[in-house]
């Protein structure tokens, strides 16, 4: 029976997709005869542009073991509770979309209807207010969520932001002392099977040779095996969403440390603020349509808060995804399976959940059609609804000051996206998905945000007299702001699990 | 009060579905509920019998209902699984659980355990690991415990229900809670300029104005326009036999050369419905429905939905909406779904558009789903009779080909949207209709077989202490019956 497994498994590309698929690789298989292999070059570098995340990168660090405390120490984590969405409908405009819904845990009811029905802005002011970690984000605390559902400080989750490479490093150890053996070369051939078209190994330019049976091509944009080997062909979406370059540069930080990700509009994309321990993550996605290079790095420049620290990074790429992310026995990870700009920072989160498909059906050998058409499936789904979600900020802003944001309004969007938004004008509902990362309190959060307001709300806010609604949503305020005077500034919270951490680490 | 709220609703029909609608409405809606008024006149519910998922004791709290002495009082029994006879083939016997099966091991799923233990035992062997299977075996039941160290924890079960006595039961709580009942019966529904439906002309000549219109009732024959799913078996006949002594704690499901013979256990008998194709049985079999006891009903069978539930301002659920395949058990399952859903996005009068769109949409997807499930039991057996042949040759939904595909090559399920069951359940009944991996996921490589078949045999015998120490399901509803704490 076990003629038929995978012995040997080949990594082409290191980076973060890659050695977040090693360490998952070597964990799932740890007591078997599997074999996983990464073949890297140093002379080529990493994009690593995804340092900010969404929650469910805690659950891949838990499932592979990783204490909290030391991934935070060695990655220069900082928590992450929200994105602040600056000038997106109009300029001078602000919201948050944050990890976690609005309101008290547990009402049947989303807390947007009662608001909208009695009295939105006018009479309970922003959204906004209403929220935990949004309150918490402001104010720069953190501490983390009660454990009790019941209780409104169990209403919010939170992400990391933290640099990418060290990130990359720190999952390398992990990996390699699970037996993953790194290869250091250039990939110059790739072979294939005459007959199958397998791919069989690559030759790096020393002459050395990597054999397989399975193949994860980590190789970012190009798409070394599954683009130009194996040609699986790509999927265009850049007529929705129209930014295909970046700039990144990291700037000094300037004292504050703001447990959450910026994201400011501008003329012909939005500028990205990351901040982490030692530096701030800085970075302009632009439609080159719209806009030059020239002018890109000077709007960023002007974004700065603290000093330069590096020359800046420039990246091109086109929004899409290949049209079969696994194909014969090769599957893409990371950018080489698609690239969606990081405007809700998903781009880690795509490779956790590539990763944890290609686990629901990692092949044994035998092959079968089956097991890639079930993952190009679920992955497209997973790429389309980030990518609907993404549309929506664009397309939902008033924004009429550049030939870009006419553009984007004017725009024709996914019949998929037209009936959500359909949807939520009207009767304030979000359409029910059971795959798809963002969750109704996301697609609350940006329809509020970007000023679609629902026409006619839930029928059972009814239920609630105006004095009573009124009163219950002010003790929802005050139990927030005490709840957050509590708790120790987000600085705080770092600098005692950093303590922990080499306290332990002394030990 | 919002002026453009829906102040007033109609229910059509008199079986359990309307009173369920009706009831839950109610209920959920609290103090925004419209005046609800069922009119049961133009509808004559046939006696029989529910067969239902463990999903029913979620609607059955959200009705107030979830006391299992009042189930008891109407005659119903408890449900622990589907068991089949004679399928795939002539001689099989096979156990579809509800609650967990075995225990999985991190990412391992029990039965790729017991595939890496010994990809030759007999496929059907995973209900034995099942304490649902080895409680309904003995006729034994009790309900789940709330204790999580216990295996009783694992249990779950749904309901046999007396169709007539149930709908009577859900008509004292929804006549209690302030639903107006009236035997007089819809000859007209009469609309407004919009298309919407303003008033409704009665029998009576008397007429009754509503803002919304809920229709549960069984329409004539199969409606042109429904979707339907396509089946070798075309033909339903149903009635009462002689019944099991005492009645089993599971539905059955017996494979005869005319098609499936479906019993359904009752404390005061057993309710059999012969699903079969009309020129695939004999006349007298047609007649007598395979041994019922008096007069058998017989009708014609079509599953399929309705292409929109949800029109203006009438919304079809039930019988009016679609009729899932008998073996999918799901009838009441889908309606809790529907008017959960209809809860959540309760609409306007006059206005409800996207709402419509939006529950339609799910809607179809869970009625699909549950169809696309029950199919593995037409598709998936290995009897030879022209009828059996002939329901293997059916195309089967995308949905289950695709499964079939993935589940053969290394018994996984995957991830779908809307999949009605857990994938426990989808292993379940794939297993029991004799589905066999040739492969096992090869994470399960992790672990030793030594380790695997000790683990794998403890958890046999607690089954088989736990499953003997329950009592007999007729004990059960006997101190049930007399009030005694169960």
């Amino acid at each position: 029976m076990s003629d038929n497994r995978v012995k040997r498994v080949l990594i082409v590309g290191g980076g973060t997709a890659g050695w977040m698929t090693a360490a998952a690789l070597s964990n799932a298989f740890r007591a078997s005869e599997l074999r996983v292999e990464l073949v890297e070059s140093e002379a080529i570098g990493t994009v690593g542009v995804g340092e900010s995340t969404i929650p469910h990168i805690r659950y891949f660090n838990a499932g592979l073991g990783i204490d909290e405390a030391a991934f935070i120490a060695e990655t220069r984590a900082t928590y992450k509770l929200a994105i602040e969405f600056r000038d997106w409908n109009r300029i001078g405009d602000r919201y948050m979309h944050p990890f976690g819904a609005f309101g008290m845990p547990g009402s049947e009811i989303g807390f947007h209807h009662l608001w909208s029905r009695f009295g939105g802005a006018d009479a309970f002011g922003p959204l906004d207010t209403y929220s935990l970690p949004i309150q918490m984000a402001r104010a720069g605390k953190f501490a983390p969520p009660a454990s009790d559902p019941a209780s409104l400080a169990s209403s919010y989750s939170y992400a990391f932001q933290f640099d990418a490479g060290l990130y990359a490093r720190f999952l390398r150890r992990y990996a390699e002392s699970r037996g993953v053996v790194r290869t250091e070369g250039r990939i110059e051939r790739v072979e294939q099977d005459a007959e199958s078209g397998h791919v069989r190994s690559v030759t790096l330019t020393d002459g050395r040779t990597c054999q397989a049976e399975f193949f994860v091509d980590c190789s970012g944009f190009r798409g070394l095996l599954i683009e130009q080997t194996l040609q699986a062909g790509y999927e265009d979406w850049s007529r929705w969403l129209p930014c295909d370059r970046a700039i990144a540069l990291p700037s000094a930080s300037t004292g504050d440390l703001p447990p959450y990700t910026r994201a400011t509009a501008l003329e012909a994309g939005w500028a990205w603020r990351i901040p982490l321990q030692h530096r701030v993550g800085n970075g302009h996605v632009y439609a080159s349509a719209f806009m030059d290079d020239a002018r890109a790095e000077a709007l960023l420049r002007e974004q700065l808060e603290g000093a330069p620290l590096a020359e800046p990074n420039r990246l091109r790429f086109l929004a899409g995804k290949r049209q079969r992310q696994w194909v014969s026995n090769c599957v893409a990870i990371g950018l080489s399976s698609g690239f969606l700009e990081p405007l809700e920072s998903t781009s880690i989160h795509l490779v956790q959940a590539a990763i944890g498909y290609l686990l629901d059906y990692f092949p044994t050998g035998s092959w079968n059609a089956a097991d890639s058409q079930a993952f190009n499936r679920v992955m497209a789904m997973e790429y389309e609804r980030v990518r609907d979600f993404l549309i929506l900020h664009y397309k939902a802003s008033e924004r009429d000051d550049s030939a870009f944001w006419s553009y984007c309004r004017d725009m024709p969007v996914p019949d998929t996206l037209n009936a959500k938004i359909e949807l939520f004008r009207e009767r304030g509902l979000v359409a029910r998905h059971e795959t798809g990362v963002f969750l109704e309190p996301s697609w609350v959060a940006v329809f509020m945000g970007q000023g679609i307001t629902p026409r006619r709300t839930d029928p059972r806010a009814e239920a609630y007299a105006p004095a009573q609604a009124e009163a219950g949503v002010r003790a929802l305020h005050r139990e927030l702001e005490g709840l957050t005077s509590r708790m120790p500034s987000h600085r705080e919270a770092i600098d005692r699990l950093l303590a922990q951490s080499s306290a332990m680490g002394a030990v | 009060m919002d002026d453009r709220a829906v102040t007033r609703l109609a229910v059509l029909g008199a079986g359990p579905e309307a009173w369920i609608s009706a009831l839950y409405l109610k209920r959920r809606l609290g103090p925004v509920a419209p005046e609800i008024t069922l009119l049961t006149g133009n509808d004559k519910p046939q006696p029989g019998a529910l067969s239902t998922l463990p999903a029913i004791r979620d609607l059955h709290a959200r009705l107030g209902l979830d006391d299992l002495q009042r189930v008891a009082q109407t005659g119903g029994t408890f449900k622990l699984g589907e068991a089949f006879r004679d399928a795939p083939s002539v001689g099989d016997a096979g156990f579809l659980p509800y609650g967990e099966i075995g225990a999985a091991i991190g990412p391992v799923r029990f039965h790729q355990q017991l595939h890496r233990i010994d990809p030759a035992a007999p496929a059907f062997r995973l209900a034995d690991y099942a304490l649902a299977a080895r409680a309904a075996a003995e006729g034994r039941f009790a309900p789940p415990s709330s204790d999580p160290r216990s295996l009783l924890s694992t249990l779950e079960f749904g309901l046999h229900l007396d169709a007539a006595a149930y709908a009577e039961l859900l008509r004292g709580a929804a006549v209690s809670e302030g639903v107006t009942a009236l035997d007089d019966a819809a000859v007209h529904l009469a609309a407004g300029e919009n298309g919407q439906i303003e008033r409704i002309k009665l029998a009576s000549g008397a007429s009754l104005e509503a803002d919304l219109v809920i229709d549960t009732r069984l329409p004539d024959g199969k409606p042109a326009d429904w979707l339907t799913v396509p089946s070798a078996f075309d033909c339903l006949v149903e009635g009462p036999i002689a019944s099991e002594d005492p009645p089993a704690p599971r539905t059955l499901n017996r494979a005869v050369a005319e098609g499936w013979l479906r019993q359904i256990p009752l404390q005061s008998g057993t309710w059999q419905q012969m699903l079969t194709a009309a020129d695939a049985a004999t006349d007298q079999v047609l007649e007598t429905g395979f041994g019922v006891d008096g007069p058998a009903r017989r009708a014609a069978w079509t599953t399929g939905r309705c292409p929109a539930l949800w029109q203006d301002n009438l919304i079809r659920l039930g019988p009016a909406g679609w009729r899932a395949d008998p073996l999918a058990a799901a009838d009441l399952t889908l309606l809790g779904r529907a008017l959960d859903l209809l809860c959540a996005m309760f609409p306007h009068r006059d206005e409800g558009a996207v709402e419509a769109g939006e529950f339609n949409r799910l809607m179809a997807l869970e009625i699909d789903a549950a169809n696309a499930f029950a199919m593995i039991f037409h598709h998936c057996q290995a009897r030879t009779e022209t009828v059996w042949q002939a329901a293997r040759d059916v195309p089967i939904a995308e949905m289950l080909t695709e499964t079939l595909a993935l589940f053969r090559s290394r018994g996984r399920i995957g991830v779908r949207e809307f999949s009605h069951h857990d994938e426990t359940r989808w292993v379940a009944a794939l297993l029991a209709m004799g589905v066999t991996p040739e492969h096992h996921d090869p994470l399960a490589d992790s672990l030793g077989r030594r380790v695997l078949t000790e683990r794998a045999s403890r958890i046999l015998d607690t089954v088989a202490q736990t499953a003997s120490s329950l009592p007999t399901q007729a004990e059960f509803l006997s101190r049930l019956k007399s009030g005694a704490p169960a």
